[in-house]
């Protein structure tokens, strides 16, 4: 029989409808990572195997190359996989790695049901062989959110201030002084997405720099599986569905894989609560970032080494899930790690006193009560204050006044990086060390789009490198990696310099309305003097460049900021420009620049959403091995290249990069 | 059916954003509790809530719309809704709260049972439970008893307790009665 052309694809249509349905009633079996499995010979990984459509398995054989893996399958345990009504069954050998490096045939048969059924994956092994005599040390910066624009904020606030004679740091185009992040002589670019989203999150993001490999939204060094449908998207993130957000196969991060096999020391430091996304990859194996008691827990009893602790060093806010009060099982964590020989210390001066080697958890804010959440598996998120407030500057009228809570002791991001260096670096053993040093309001300040908040702190941030640039600086062996990026982007960017005056920037009682209308009827918003300096996401950003614009409408803003005349001088003007460049006065009691007084002209910037975005993000880098992080890389690459400087010999790279920098044949910019 | 009728007036009306409020929580009008009958098609609730900020295919049969309506934290989302793929009907509203309030009005006592996972015996979390007209639950997450305060609610229809709380599910039908 001949088809016709229109009966064909119908048909073909059903078929393939016919076959997807018996398919998906039919016993499978499926090993449950991801089709791009990259690992570091000796990193360790779960092993799972869900059996769908089946009520028993037989002559089940796993060989990985030629090693027969079949006997470190656990027996299998029935499991309602997908929330529908099929039989299904889960194995696991839990904990596994691979010792030979290359491509790692990963085959998988069995009979369900009386089926023979079979499954594959190849695994990339990447060799690591330690270089005992190189002893590398690897600082790892992680600005969250700082994509582009925020490192081009700091550098156009932190380095245009104008001296007691009028010169401006920032003239004609030039710095006289760039960020320290932007001396790194290494720069490259990071493409940050999940496996399910292009706009990615803290914890998805911080899996891939952690350990080598993406995974979903929420996921904390963990691969998906087939029970994540009993709280993923649905919102049943509880002690209830517990369970299935601690049985997903977790893959080890490169603080415990160093700490494991070669006795690093490990610290995390953060203005987050400790537990946070950010810290969390590097000590935490969970499904969901919010799972915050479980989070604790595993600081305390990680699962990749043996039970011990995973850190050294532990420097941030969030005490409440560390506290009896705050942990649904009521166990004292702080009082446990305090047994185990930790200093537990609470504000900046009791860091200060804090030096050589000794284990130290410093947690610096928390509740005043301490609770667990109603959900059973977190507590009240409380981060750290963020550096404006830290550092007592007036918040602009949008921006909420600052309050410490009786904080008023906190640390500044510096300081914590100085503390944990010279904690790590004094060791009995003598041991290398890990460190990954965390601005995490920058992300947290740009998602209610305040300016000020947000690019305070990626100063803060930046003058953290410069403790850590510093540091490796003198010591005589060059013999620590720093690396200087941000997880994600966000929507912020710059669109000018502001003349807004003092008394409107900072005037609460002076606003106005803004309305417009949506399909879902007018919505309103208050604007104040700031908000034209720094326009949020929230207003009608419209678009005056080109009366064509699908954004069009009346060109300009709201009367009650504009200038009256568009003729008039740009310095009486309360809108942002082009025109013209930032000037800020410092203030010498702190090092940073002040934002408000006389002659005071401010970056304008502007938020498109109050979100992340799905932009690469840059990568800088100084040290042994900094020339692997050039290029356009997979987010996921820092991981291998970070391991590829404690186990390969970089000096034909690091003569080159010397070369390049130090040897005076080539141009070098300015402020550098 | 109460609340089927208010949301035929929001369709009529067209969408306001106070209306998107006001289908945002339960309401207790002349001592009735109104909210989703779970019977909404995805049109009807799109202009009932507008629509989601994220939507998201899970398990092997349901898709999620999940929003960000007032203000929330960033990492989380203010309604999740659950529809079956292969029907497009609605089984369930997640409405999450931040800071967590308590919601005993709408959980009276006569009609509110507790329920314990895994047991009452050893409990490691706790929820309340009210049946609803149309073999609908309501059920406060996280608390046992009035007084205490949740971070969730939960509409559901009862059968699809079966999928996403088999351990309420048994406790409800011991023995798959």
């Amino acid at each position: 029989m001949i088809l016709n052309g229109l009966a064909r694809p119908a048909l073909l249509t059903l078929a393939l409808a016919s076959c997807a349905l018996a398919q998906s009633s039919a016993p499978n079996v499926r090993i449950v990572l991801p089709e791009r499995t990259r690992l570091l010979q000796g990193q360790l990984v779960d092993l799972i195997l869900e059996v769908r459509n089946a009520s028993a398995i037989s002559n089940l054989k796993v060989t990985a190359g030629d090693t027969d893996l079949t006997s470190k399958f656990s027996s299998p345990v029935k499991a309602e996989l997908d929330c529908d009504t099929t039989m299904d069954l889960v194995l696991r050998a839990d904990l596994q790695s691979f010792n030979t490096p290359g491509d790692i045939k990963l085959n998988v048969s069995l009979n369900a049901d009386s089926l023979a059924v079979t499954d594959t994956r190849t695994i990339q092994v990447r060799e690591f062989n330690y270089n005992t005599l190189a002893r590398r040390n690897i600082i790892l910066f992680i600005g969250d959110a700082m994509g582009t624009a925020y490192r081009d904020a700091a550098r156009l606030v932190s380095r245009s201030i104008v001296d007691s004679n009028g010169k401006n740091s920032f003239r004609a185009g030039f710095f006289d002084d760039l960020l320290e992040m932007d001396k790194m002589p290494v720069s490259g670019m990071s493409m940050t997405y999940g496996t399910d989203s292009v706009v990615p999150d803290s914890a998805n993001t911080g899996t891939a720099w952690a350990t080598g490999n993406k995974s979903f939204l929420n996921a904390v060094n963990t691969f998906g599986d087939g029970t994540d449908c009993r709280w993923r998207f649905n919102g049943q993130t509880n002690a209830a569905t517990l369970q299935y957000i601690t049985d997903n196969p977790r893959v080890e991060n490169l603080w415990q894989y160093l700490k494991r096999r070669f006795n690093y020391r490990a610290g995390i430091v953060t203005t987050a609560a400790i537990t946070d996304a950010t810290p969390a990859v590097e000590g935490a194996y969970v499904g969901y970032r919010q799972a915050r008691l479980e989070i604790a827990r595993q600081y305390f009893e990680n699962p990749m080494l043996g039970g011990r602790p995973a850190f050294d060093v532990l420097l941030g806010g969030g005490a409440d899930p560390f506290t009896a009060a705050g942990r649904a099982d009521k166990r004292d964590l702080i009082n446990e790690f305090t047994n185990l020989g930790y200093r537990y210390v609470t504000t900046a001066s009791e860091l200060r006193n804090a030096s050589f080697g000794q284990p130290t958890i410093g947690l610096f804010k928390g509740s005043a009560k301490p609770a667990t959440s109603s959900n059973g598996i977190a507590t009240a998120d409380v981060n750290m204050d963020v550096a404006y407030d830290k550092l007592q500057l007036p918040r602009p009228a949008s921006e909420p006044i600052a309050n410490l809570g009786g904080y008023t002791d906190q640390p500044m991001l510096d300081l914590m990086t100085q503390k944990a260096i010279e904690i790590l670096s004094t060791s009995f053993s003598q041991s290398p060390f890990i460190l990954m040093v965390e601005g995490a309001s920058i992300d947290k300040q740009s998602h209610p789009n305040q300016a000020a908040g947000t690019i305070w702190d990626t100063i803060e941030f930046d003058k953290a490198v410069g403790v850590a640039r510093s540091w490796a600086a003198k010591r005589q062996a060059k013999d620590t990696l720093i690396v200087v990026t941000a997880d994600h982007d966000q929507s912020m960017s710059i669109i000018g310099v502001s003349n807004t005056p003092d008394e409107e920037y900072f005037n609460r009682t002076k606003s106005e309305k803004v309305s417009f209308k949506t399909s879902a009827g007018d919505q309103d918003f208050t604007v104040y003097g700031d908000s034209y300096a720094n326009a949020r996401a929230a207003l009608p950003f419209i678009n005056t460049s080109t009366t064509a614009s699908n954004n069009g409408g009346a060109a300009g803003m709201p009367a009650t900021f504009a200038p009256s005349n568009p003729a008039d001088d740009p310095a009486s003007s309360t809108y942002s420009t082009y025109f013209g460049s930032p000037a800020y006065s410092l203030d010498s009691r702190t090092g940073y620049p002040l934002n408000s007084g006389p002659g005071i002209r401010r970056l304008a910037v502007g938020f498109r959403t109050g979100d992340h975005t799905g932009s690469s993000v840059p990568v800088t880098a100084e040290g042994p091995g900094a020339l692997l992080f050039t290029g356009y890389l997979d987010e996921s690459d820092l991981f291998f290249k970070m391991a590829a400087t404690l186990s390969t010999d970089t000096s034909d790279l690091d003569k080159a990069l010397d070369l390049l920098i130090n040897g005076g044949k080539y141009p070098k910019t300015v402020g550098k | 059916m109460r609340f089927t009728a208010v949301l035929l007036g929001l369709l009529c009306a067209g969408p306001v954003f106070s209306q998107i409020r006001q289908a945002a929580d339960p309401q207790i009008k002349e001592g009735q509790l109104t909210w989703f009958e779970l019977t909404e098609t995805k049109q009807q609730t799109a202009k009932a809530l507008g629509m989601p900020r994220m939507v998201a295919v899970f398990g092997q049969d349901f898709v999620s719309w999940q929003y960000q309506i007032g203000v929330v934290d960033h990492e989380e989302y203010s309604h999740q809704l659950v529809f079956r793929t292969s029907t497009h009907a609605l089984i369930s509203v997640t409405r999450n709260y931040d800071p967590e309030r308590t919601v005993d009005e709408l959980f009276p006592d006569g009609e509110t049972t507790a329920h314990y996972y895994p047991n009452a015996e050893k409990p490691q979390y706790s929820l309340r439970l009210r049946r609803l007209s149309n073999g609908r639950v309501l059920m406060a997450m996280g608390t046992s008893k009035a007084g205490q305060v949740t971070g969730q609610i939960v509409l559901i229809r009862e059968p699809e307790l079966r999928y996403f709380y088999p351990w309420l599910f048994e406790q409800l039908n011991p023995g798959g009665q």
